[in-house]
């Protein structure tokens, strides 16, 4: 029914000899037309010209049927057809220039990994470098507080041997003191220190030759002497008031050469050595009573004082 | 004697431009507008709201094809048929469309995290 309306209404508006000559356009067909204008100026040119092409004749056949049949459903689904077809290759050039961008966005990432990577590369390079000379810092460090530490241990260790030298020194001494002060008296005053040996220990009566039993006991001197070999030695000798002065003082010179003597042969130095007979001038006690006397009849041997210390105790 | 013939094929006859009135539908054009829907539906056509509403175009006009058939309008069945083919492969272009668009942002985006992640270590 409708196509003969359709016949019959294009022959009534053409004048009956053209179907379709001068008829309106169908809104259809309009709008197949601007799809088509729309695509052909847009990125469908470039990138799908083969589907813009298919999309033109398909307007085309559009066309015809509207030339030849006017507006009709056949024209109208063609226009509808050619329509999409120009949509279609405006999709088409736009998926293909996105194709293009993520080809380059991949291409670009594959360069940006590979920069990165080099300079991570290049960085720990430099990390462990830089590393590695701190490690040879610290190990340098370490070496020099080592050292350091090595050494004050080792003058550490020197001051406690000196320490303990100057320590057994000094208890061998006290303990030649404490050996001498069985049999002799000492006494440290401003004299120095003074060993006192009654003279009955070490001569006969009236004698001034050295007993040989006396030697024990003078090499404890000796060995003493050896222990401070900076102090000078005087040998006094002292005799009680009983006899003339001069006699007294002949023996008493006598004695002290003769205890020098023994001293200076037990390898004390000679020149360290003195010897100095002071007879009955310098009694310690009252020459009154027999006690008294006997503790005047006496040797001293005196090591001159010592100077202050240097070193610190 | 008069066949009861249906107006629809005297429509068909009659309609301008046609060369010849097939009874029947040839089956490739019966099949086109099939394959594009499921080739739009598998490119994700449903989920681009421009790609939905030419699928569903092409689903309708399917329908109506197929009725026409059964109408015996195999003209008018035909040209339903190859609107509702173009539809799905404009649904189709636009779904890949869509995919495309979005893979080239990942891809921008990926290059981006990449120098992110970079200077994130590099701050360490």
């Amino acid at each position: 029914m409708i196509p003969r309306i359709r016949l019959f209404a294009a022959t009534l508006s053409a004048g009956g000899l053209f179907v379709g000559c001068g008829s309106t356009a169908s809104v259809q067909l309009v709008a197949a037309r601007d799809a088509y204008r729309e695509a052909s100026v847009g990125p469908a040119a470039q990138t799908a010209p083969a589907e813009l092409k298919t999309a033109e004749e398909a307007l085309h056949r559009a066309e015809v049927s509207f030339r030849d049949d006017g507006v009709s459903g056949k024209t109208d689904d063609l226009a509808y057809i050619a329509e999409r077809r120009a949509q279609i290759a405006t999709a088409i050039a736009n998926r293909r220039n996105a194709e293009g961008d993520k080809e380059r966005y991949e291409k670009e990432r594959i360069v940006v990994n590979d920069q990165l990577r080099e300079q991570t590369v290049l960085e720990l390079k430099d990390t462990k470098v830089e590393l590695g000379q701190e490690e040879d810092r610290a190990a340098r460090e370490r070496a020099a507080r080592i050292d350091a530490e090595a050494k004050t241990d080792k003058a550490q260790a020197e001051t406690d041997k000196a320490k303990a030298e100057a320590a057994a020194e000094k208890a061998k001494g006290d303990d030649m003191r404490a050996a001498l002060a069985r049999w002799a008296q000492l006494v440290e005053n401003e004299r120095g220190l003074v060993i006192t040996l009654s003279s009955g220990l070490l001569f006969t009566t009236g004698k001034s030759e050295v007993l040989p039993a006396a030697g024990a006991k003078l090499n404890e001197v000796t060995a003493l002497l050896r222990g401070s070999p900076t102090r000078r030695v005087v040998v006094e000798g002292h005799t009680d008031s009983a006899g003339s002065d001069a006699a007294n003082q002949v023996l008493s010179q006598a004695r002290a050469d003769a205890v020098r003597s023994y001293l200076v042969g037990q390898g004390v130095p000679a020149e360290r050595v003195s010897a100095i007979g002071q007879g009955e001038s310098k009694p310690i006690a009252s020459n009154a009573t027999t006690t008294g006397r006997a503790t005047n009849r006496r040797v001293e041997i005196v090591l001159s004082p010592l100077p202050v210390p240097m070193s610190a105790k | 004697m008069r066949f009861p013939v249906p107006i629809a094929i005297y429509a068909g006859l009659l309609s301008l431009g046609a060369a010849c009135a097939s009874a029947q539908v040839a089956p490739e054009r019966v099949a086109a507008p099939r394959a594009g829907i499921a080739a739009a539906k598998e490119a994700g056509a449903d989920e681009n709201p421009q790609a939905a509403l030419h699928l569903k175009l092409a689903n309708d006009q399917f329908d109506r094809a197929k009725r026409m058939m059964n109408d015996g309008e195999p003209e008018d069945a035909t040209r339903m048929l190859d609107r509702a083919t173009v539809d799905a492969e404009l649904a189709l272009e636009l779904a890949r469309l869509d995919n495309t668009r979005r893979d080239a942002g990942d891809a921008m985006t990926n290059i981006q995290k990449l120098r992110q992640e970079h200077r994130m270590l590099k701050a360490e």
